[in-house]
């Protein structure tokens, strides 16, 4: 490996993005959702699920349009463009907190549910301090290693989904899904609320990672985020039907970590039992890829309006700052509970969505694009060199 | 008071290695910048650590944006 | 790759990088293994069953007691010392979870729930309110919603926990696993576990029944040695029929055939034995079941749309394996037929006893009709979901019983002429 290789840019594969969109979509979702879903939705919690995916592509395509517009900059970098150099920076001081904030509370779930579940007696600073370190290594390793690691994590999180799906069929009671639709549409509809901001506005951080595409691969970009898209989508119809099926309404609707206690309830002839830890690996899994991409985002959005010449000095102190933020973030569990069911969706919604489209507005209105390469200059060598002496071949 | 004087000379002795590492590649603003952040996370740790009443920022997210999650809540609880 | 770096103090700088990036490695195992959440596991005194009753001083709100592991007494091969298997230890407190905190007065080790597998409730407790007993089970993270409750009916809970068994080494074993081989053989109870009553209490749309254990002989002799080393023990645990809740209080037990009945409209049966008189001749024959389903059905009443009709269906395949009368012709299938009918005759009997006692004697929805009535007719269930303890009495129902006599075992003529 190159020492500087994705010091700065990095390239990755649209296959590579659609599956760090894929993990980014499931973790926390997939995992924390159902239970804000049932709640509303109740046993027709899947149909929401169903309904949300047309909105996730669409909030995507949003930033695949703004892509095209420029497609080497950031979202830091074009908000400059559009709206000035102060007014963009303004914009994006606004998505550096967004995203400072989302790791903070992301960071924060992942220690409630160790901490509850697994080590009651460790400290939770200590628990969160140690994941962010090797966040911290990866973020700072660049977004190829965050794309790569994806891959791996992709195919274990697929064939554990899969296996728990298949091993929960026996304990499946099919008709706690009816009566269907007992009050009509409205519930079903008005359980896409907390999916809204949850994960779909945080989607969002495609501005930040759009830009790293290969040149080739740009053109099959659109089919293999729509794979992605239905793929999560259907992964959170399956979940959402196995725990209304598995726990019943009433337990999937007051367990807050209801995916693992219905992972505790596989029971295959009493030999394969007690398998619940699957589900806390996949878990941890897709947190990490989802906290690597929010702090890359945030570091690399933060280091852009600063005209930086490199994201990498700010990820140490960055990765510091939120672990003590994912400790102030919430009072207590029902501060949790109503802040993520309640508020998160309309202001993810308003900075992940709103504003992006706000600014593609502004973009057409005056026409502004520009493919200028606002990537990470080139590994600034240590001794001033000649022109046949370039920094290091790129990853 | 122990907690406290090993985060700042934490602190310090990471400004010290952040300002030469930079120094070194000639990126001075990104040093600077970098101490910066690092100061401002270590007195958050700081704070917490002397039990300073911190607003939680989900309260100022919930405050912008009140006028109009609560109605949208009030739809999805009442109907 | 390394070549700019170079040769001489780059290589050597390399390895030494290299060598402390592993000790670190090798460091930052340390706390893998948990240091706050350390359990050492000879410092754990792991519960096997618990049993609540009432406070007999009526000082507290209930007396827990809990059976402990002896480890160096329970392995069969190691018999060193003639101790108990077990211990138990008692508390009094007003919650489940106060009097086993108090227990740290009384044990060495630190009690460790995730291996338990009986909550066994007395009679008198169950009668007030069985609910909030099952709150720290549900909401503990680290006691497995997975335990068999049962009703300690004639003796107290505690008493239940001190009985020794020679079948198996751990009580609580013993009696978890009667249960289950009940279950299978006779189906006059199922197992329950906590997780079923807590999904029961949760929609009200079905209350809790819970299996009954009792005592075939005095409850004070079962704390000895003799009870295990002669051959017929003094006190053995005997299941009884399962107990029936209202509201989340004991209500009542059902009889033996009731209970049966019961089980088979539950749709638990898995395998059971019916015995039936001969058609002809004195004596009997019994024809075992070996394979059941029971589905049910709401309609619309026809006399008013707002009484749910509902449909039982039971189909049973089933042999005979006892065969003891005189003129059984064994090579006329109509033979078979009437047997069927008798099967079908019986089972709508034991069906009928156990809806009259619970419709009428009883008056609980341990059948969970409310639940069918919202999954097949919701619109009705808006309706009269309010007075559904008034309506549930007097729901009409029809019996559908269709079992299928396949063989008679190895044998065809019964020696027994």
């Amino acid at each position: 490996m190159t020492k500087g290789t994705g010091a700065a840019n990095g390239t990755i594969t649209s296959g590579q993005l659609s599956k760090l969109l894929f993990l980014f979509s499931i973790g926390s979702a997939a995992l924390l959702l159902p239970t804000a879903v049932v709640s509303i939705a109740k046993q027709d919690s899947w149909i929401s699920m169903l309904l949300v995916i047309p909105f996730h592509y669409a909030f995507i395509y949003i930033y695949l349009l703004l892509h095209k517009r420029f497609p080497k900059m950031t979202l830091a970098q074009y908000a400059e463009k559009i709206a000035g150099v102060w007014l963009g920076k303004a914009v994006t001081l606004t998505f550096v907190f967004f995203f400072a904030l989302l790791g903070g509370l992301v960071l924060n779930n992942v220690t409630d549910f160790l901490s509850k579940s697994v080590l009651p007696q460790t400290p939770d600073w200590f628990i969160g301090g140690t994941f962010m370190i090797s966040i911290a290594y990866a973020v700072f390793l660049g977004v190829e290693t965050i794309a790569r690691t994806g891959e791996i994590l992709f195919a274990w999180t697929l064939f554990i989904i899969g296996l728990i799906s298949f091993t929960l069929i026996n304990q499946m009671h099919a008709d706690n899904l009816l009566p269907m639709l007992y009050n009509g549409w409205s519930g079903p509809v008005k359980g896409i609320y907390p999916v809204l901001g949850f994960p779909l506005a945080e989607c969002v951080f495609l501005t930040a990672i759009l830009p790293m595409i290969k040149d080739e691969e740009r053109t099959k970009l659109k089919r293999m985020i729509g794979w992605s898209v239905l793929l999560s989508g259907g992964v959170g119809v399956i979940i959402s039907f196995l725990i209304v099926s598995v726990l019943g309404v009433e337990e999937a609707m007051r367990s807050p970590f209801s995916v693992y206690e219905m992972a505790k309830s596989i029971n295959i002839e009493e030999i394969l039992v007690r398998v619940e830890i699957l589900v806390a690996m996949v878990w941890i899994g897709t947190v990490f890829t989802k906290l690597a991409i929010t702090v890359y985002s945030l570091v690399v959005m933060l280091s852009q309006m600063l005209k930086l010449r490199t994201y990498r000095s700010l990820v140490f102190p960055m990765c510091l700052l939120i672990v003590p933020l994912s400790l102030i973030v919430y009072r207590n569990s029902i501060h949790a509970g109503t802040f993520a069911l309640e508020v998160w969706s309309v202001y993810a919604v308003l900075q992940g969505v709103i504003l992006p489209l706000s600014l593609l507005a502004v973009a057409r209105l005056f026409d502004k694009k520009s493919a200028e390469d606002g990537r990470f200059p080139e590994k600034t060598p240590k001794t001033p060199v000649s022109a046949g002496e370039t920094a290091d071949k790129q990853g | 008071m122990g907690p406290i004087i090993a985060c700042v000379l934490f602190a310090g002795a990471m400004s010290i290695l952040l300002w030469h590492q930079n120094k070194k590649r000639q990126q001075i603003k990104e040093g600077v910048w970098a101490i910066v952040f690092l100061w401002g996370a270590i007195a958050v740790i700081v704070a917490k650590l002397l039990h300073l009443p911190m607003s939680p920022p989900t309260d100022w997210v919930a405050a912008i944006t009140a006028p109009l999650y609560k109605p949208i809540v009030a739809w999805i609880k009442g109907g | 790759m390394r070549r700019a770096a170079g040769i001489g103090p780059g290589k050597l700088r390399a390895r030494l990088v290299r060598l402390m990036l592993l000790v670190l490695l090798m460091a930052a195992c340390a706390p893998l293994s948990a240091c706050w959440d350390i359990q050492y596991l000879d410092q754990l005194g792991v519960v096997l069953a618990v049993g609540v009753d009432d406070d007999p001083k009526g000082k507290f709100r209930y007396q827990v007691t809990v059976q402990v592991v002896l480890p160096r007494n329970a392995s069969p091969g190691d018999q060193s010392g003639n101790g108990s298997p077990v211990m138990t230890i008692s508390e009094k407190g007003d919650t489940l979870f106060e009097a086993i905190r108090k227990m740290s007065a009384k044990t060495s080790r630190r009690l460790f729930f995730s291996h338990m597998q009986l909550l066994a409730i007395h009679e008198n407790t169950a009668k007030k309110d069985l609910y909030p007993l099952l709150d720290l089970i549900d909401r503990n993270a680290d006691i497995r919603s997975d335990i068999s409750v049962v009703i300690a009916r004639g003796l107290r809970a505690e008493q239940l926990l001190e009985i020794r068994t020679q079948m198996e080494a751990v009580p609580a074993n013993q009696m978890k696993e009667a249960i289950e081989v009940n279950e299978k053989a006779h189906g006059q109870v199922f197992s329950v576990l906590v997780r079923d009553i807590v999904r029961m209490a949760d929609s009200h749309l079905k209350e809790a029944a819970v299996p009954a254990i009792g005592v075939e002989g005095m409850p004070e002799a079962g704390n000895k040695d003799n009870n295990v080393t002669q051959i017929k023990p003094d006190v053995i645990p005997e299941l009884t029929t399962m107990a029936i809740f209202r509201d989340g209080e004991l209500a009542g037990y059902l009889t033996p055939k009731e209970s049966r009945g019961y089980v088979f409209l539950r749709n638990r049966i898995k395998s059971s034995v019916l015995k039936l008189s001969c058609p002809r001749t004195d004596g009997h024959y019994i024809v075992e079941i070996f394979d059941s389903d029971t589905r049910t059905k709401v309609r619309q009443s026809p006399q008013s749309s707002d009484t749910p009709l509902v449909h039982v269906q039971v189909r049973m395949e089933a042999s005979i394996h006892e065969l003891t009368c005189q003129d059984f012709n064994v090579h006329d299938e109509s033979s078979f037929r009437e047997v069927e009918l008798a099967v079908n005759q019986a089972v709508e009997a034991e069906l009928d006893a156990a809806i009259g006692a619970l419709q009428k004697k009883l008056r609980s929805d341990a059948l969970g009709w409310g639940r069918e009535v919202y999954q097949d007719q919701p619109a009705m269930w808006k309706r009269i979901s309010g007075n559904w303890n008034d309506v549930f009495p007097n729901v009409p129902y029809e019996l559908e019983c269709i079992s299928r006599i396949q063989s008679m075992g190895i044998r065809s003529n019964s020696i027994a002429k």
